[in-house]
């Protein structure tokens, strides 16, 4: 996104800024969503299949933590699988259509919702199946409405940034950060894995 | 494996290896680990996807 709203923050920091809130309420509306619906979703599998309704069972822990294992191992590129994600981008007409800030929104929401992204972090996919576990669609909604709020409000921090003069290194984290993101969403990953395994492995010591 | 990844290998290695450490750390921790429940570290991963997800810049 700052790809997208950069150049525009660097003709009107104003607009851009304003665009870069609109996405940020997009995001964390479609991400909420999602995370609603799949925290429902678990309900109501937890209801079918009579599993309880304890969001951190242990079953569910040691689940999420084979899931960070392998996203973990995954993105520090020790194991090589495509992610299954949406082949769909977002519609760069609609800047025409609606002007940035209209757009911003729309595509957050596009973005929030899953609909209309690239996926390349395993992070997302442990994040959704992990709400859909827990089966508690209040915490699917908090959760991943943080996930779009936090997006939202870094693009807010890197428009700032660019409307200050800082567009050739990339906002606040640098044009590079992808790389980066793997790396640490690698670590965070394998650590939440081990966390949740001994957690659910010895939880009468811990 | 490629010249490339295989030059990033040992990096990758104590990368890997110091995520499981901390991970085990934190599960292993006195009151400060009990503090952090699953949950808690559920939306800690909440927020560093979103952190993450502005690496597709």
């Amino acid at each position: 996104m700052l790809g997208q709203f950069g150049p525009i923050a660097q003709r009107s920091a104003g607009t851009g800024l304003r665009a870069a809130v609109m996405y940020t309420v997009g995001m964390a509306l479609g991400g909420g969503t999602v995370g609603l619906l799949l925290g429902t979703l678990g309900l109501g599998l937890r209801w079918l299949f009579d599993l309880g309704y304890q969001a951190e069972a242990r079953w569910v822990l040691l689940a999420v933590s084979v899931l960070g294992f392998v996203g973990g191992l995954r993105d520090l590129e020790f194991i090589r699988f495509a992610l299954p994600q949406p082949a769909r981008q977002v519609p760069r007409h609609y800047l025409a259509v609606f002007g940035p800030v209209w757009t911003a929104l729309f595509w957050g929401l596009g973005i929030g919702l899953a609909y209309s992204t690239m996926i390349q972090f395993s992070l997302y996919w442990v994040l959704a199946v992990w709400v859909t576990l827990a089966g508690s669609p209040v915490l699917g909604l908090v959760a991943l409405g943080l996930y779009g709020l936090v997006n939202g409000l870094l693009l807010i921090v890197d428009i700032a940034a660019v409307a200050r003069g800082r567009w050739e290194s990339g906002g606040v984290l640098g044009w590079g950060r992808t790389a980066l993101f793997f790396n640490v969403g690698g670590v965070v990953l394998l650590a939440c894995g081990v966390f949740l395994a001994l957690r659910a492995a010895l939880p009468v010591v811990l | 494996m490629t010249g490339e990844r295989l030059q990033k290998a040992p990096q990758q290695l104590a990368l890997g290896v110091g995520g499981i450490l901390v991970g085990a750390a934190l599960a292993m921790a006195g009151d400060a680990g009990r503090m952090l429940s699953p949950t808690a570290v559920l939306l800690l991963l909440a927020v560093m996807t979103g952190v993450a997800k502005s690496g597709s810049t």
